[in-house]
């Protein structure tokens, strides 16, 4: 017989099927044990003895196959949430941008905005908002419409004043986020310089030119195939000497992609898309953004 | 044969770990992975603070990691660790479990289910319930759990929850979860 857990397997299996054939999601590279672990939260959530109990319906109802989505997508997020790394973009990587006549930035998986919206401080503070444009993009469409209203519950406002002030910040944060009832919501001037975009790493392409890429906390949920073709992405994504900021548990291991970027911060996370992919770098390869 | 240790403790619990990491050799033949939760919750000084303890090799978790013998792999600040189905170490920072990122239960849990009877997991002191699901997953699985004795430590909460809940192997002061542990690797092919 069977152990209960062995069961679930097949029917996460099931489940991913289902959503690639009938959806096109490419779920089969996302790492296995946390899928599992949100798809139980789903069944839970859902009220259903057996997540096969839902494939019926998954098939032929797109309402729920949304909630599904949403659900197995979902990320929480923090304002400056390690501050080190924000520290490290606020004196190093940011205030280079500055000689740019534009500044695109891509923050893949955006979530509820919060990381947005940090970056988005930084550039005000650093004089660069008025030229700064951030694509902000994320595969879950609820998370979206939550980071576009720039509203989130309030509970957390202290942590984020802290790690604000933790990461070198000279204001406060409430000077950016007003207190509205149960919510803090965002100064409307930082709304004005964002996107916030549908795009699924795993299916659709490069859409910016971007002298930062910003990544955080995504990579972990995906498996190796998957990492590197998102990896890859970010490398076309970006400028020659451009900037990729990923998670603080995150890394560029993959043999094959070892040449594509420089870690410039390594507790940070923060690497450097090198000049060009063959190292013989010619001279007209010159990046402003080193 | 056991092919890995686990390794839960929260309040109490990092001169214990020090203790029994200090007390197994250098070429320790089973893998080990650590959670624990240092007083202030914050968990990310836990690798160095293990490593300078014993010879055994404690680094951070990273992502996609095949564990190692003579290793012992602890869960960054912020970050659940779980085992892969395909035997690798993994991240997430989905929603704390048990009010507490990284859970002992999430690293219990998916070690089970990957080690399923080859992994040993053992829980120190604590002062939550966090890791009493996951034992029982271990055990439920046929894993060999290990509980520090509920008596031998201030912080007992977890190990009275475990040895409450379940029917646990043993039940050991730190003496004796070293000579098992010491056991358990000689028994590895």
């Amino acid at each position: 017989m069977k152990p209960p857990h062995e069961i679930e397997n097949i029917e996460v299996d099931l489940f991913v099927q289902a959503l690639r054939q009938r959806y096109g999601y490419g779920f089969e590279h996302y790492a296995k044990a946390s899928l599992k672990r949100r798809l139980r939260n789903l069944k839970e959530y859902l009220d259903v003895p057996h997540l096969t109990t839902l494939l019926p319906r998954l098939l032929y109802d797109e309402t729920l196959a949304q909630v599904v989505v949403n659900t197995i997508t979902v990320q929480v997020s923090s304002f400056f949430r390690d501050p080190d790394v924000w520290r490290s973009l606020r004196q190093d990587i940011l205030p280079r941008l500055g000689s740019y006549p534009m500044i695109n930035i891509w923050q893949a998986g955006c979530s509820h905005g919060e990381e947005t919206y940090s970056l988005l401080i930084l550039l005000k503070e650093l004089g660069l908002l008025h030229k700064s444009h951030i694509f902000a993009t994320d595969i879950n469409k609820e998370s979206l419409a939550i980071a576009r209203k720039g509203r989130w519950p309030k509970e957390k406002l202290i942590e984020w004043s802290e790690n604000y002030a933790a990461s070198g910040g000279s204001h406060s944060l409430s000077d950016y986020l007003s207190v509205e009832a149960a919510d803090c919501m965002i100064d409307p001037e930082l709304r004005q310089r964002v996107d916030f975009m549908e795009h699924n790493l795993d299916q659709d392409d490069c859409f910016v030119e971007a002298q930062l890429v910003v990544c955080r906390n995504v990579l972990i949920y995906f498996d190796n195939t998957l990492q590197q073709k998102v990896i890859r992405l970010f490398y076309d994504s970006l400028q020659r000497g451009g900037t990729l900021v990923l998670g603080n548990a995150e890394n560029i291991n993959h043999e094959s992609l070892g040449t594509l970027f420089i870690p410039t911060h390594n507790e940070q996370r923060i690497f450097r898309r090198v000049m060009s992919e063959v190292s013989n770098c010619t001279g007209d390869e010159t990046c402003t953004a080193q | 044969m056991y092919r890995s240790v686990v390794l839960g403790f929260s309040a109490g619990g990092i001169a214990l770990a020090q203790q029994i990491l200090a007390a197994l050799p250098e070429q320790y033949r089973l893998p080990i992975i650590i959670v624990g939760h240092l007083p202030n919750g914050q968990t990310s000084q836990l690798a160095s603070v293990l490593d300078t303890s014993t010879s055994i090799n404690v680094v951070q978790a990273a992502d996609k990691t095949l564990p190692q013998p003579g290793h012992a792999y602890v869960a960054p600040a912020n970050y659940h660790l779980l085992v892969e189905q395909s035997g690798q170490l993994a991240l997430s920072v989905d929603e704390p479990v048990n009010s507490v990122r990284p859970s002992i239960d999430v690293l219990f849990e998916t070690a089970a289910e990957y080690y399923q009877h080859d992994v040993v997991a053992v829980a120190l002191s604590g002062a939550s319930s966090d890791g009493v699901a996951g034992m029982k997953q271990v055990k439920v699985l046929g894993g060999l759990t290990i509980c520090l004795r509920p008596d031998g430590t201030t912080f007992n909460t977890l190990p009275r929850r475990i040895v409450e809940a379940i029917d646990v192997d043993y039940q050991e002061d730190p003496e004796g979860i070293i000579s098992l542990l010491n056991a358990m690797a000689e028994n590895t092919p």
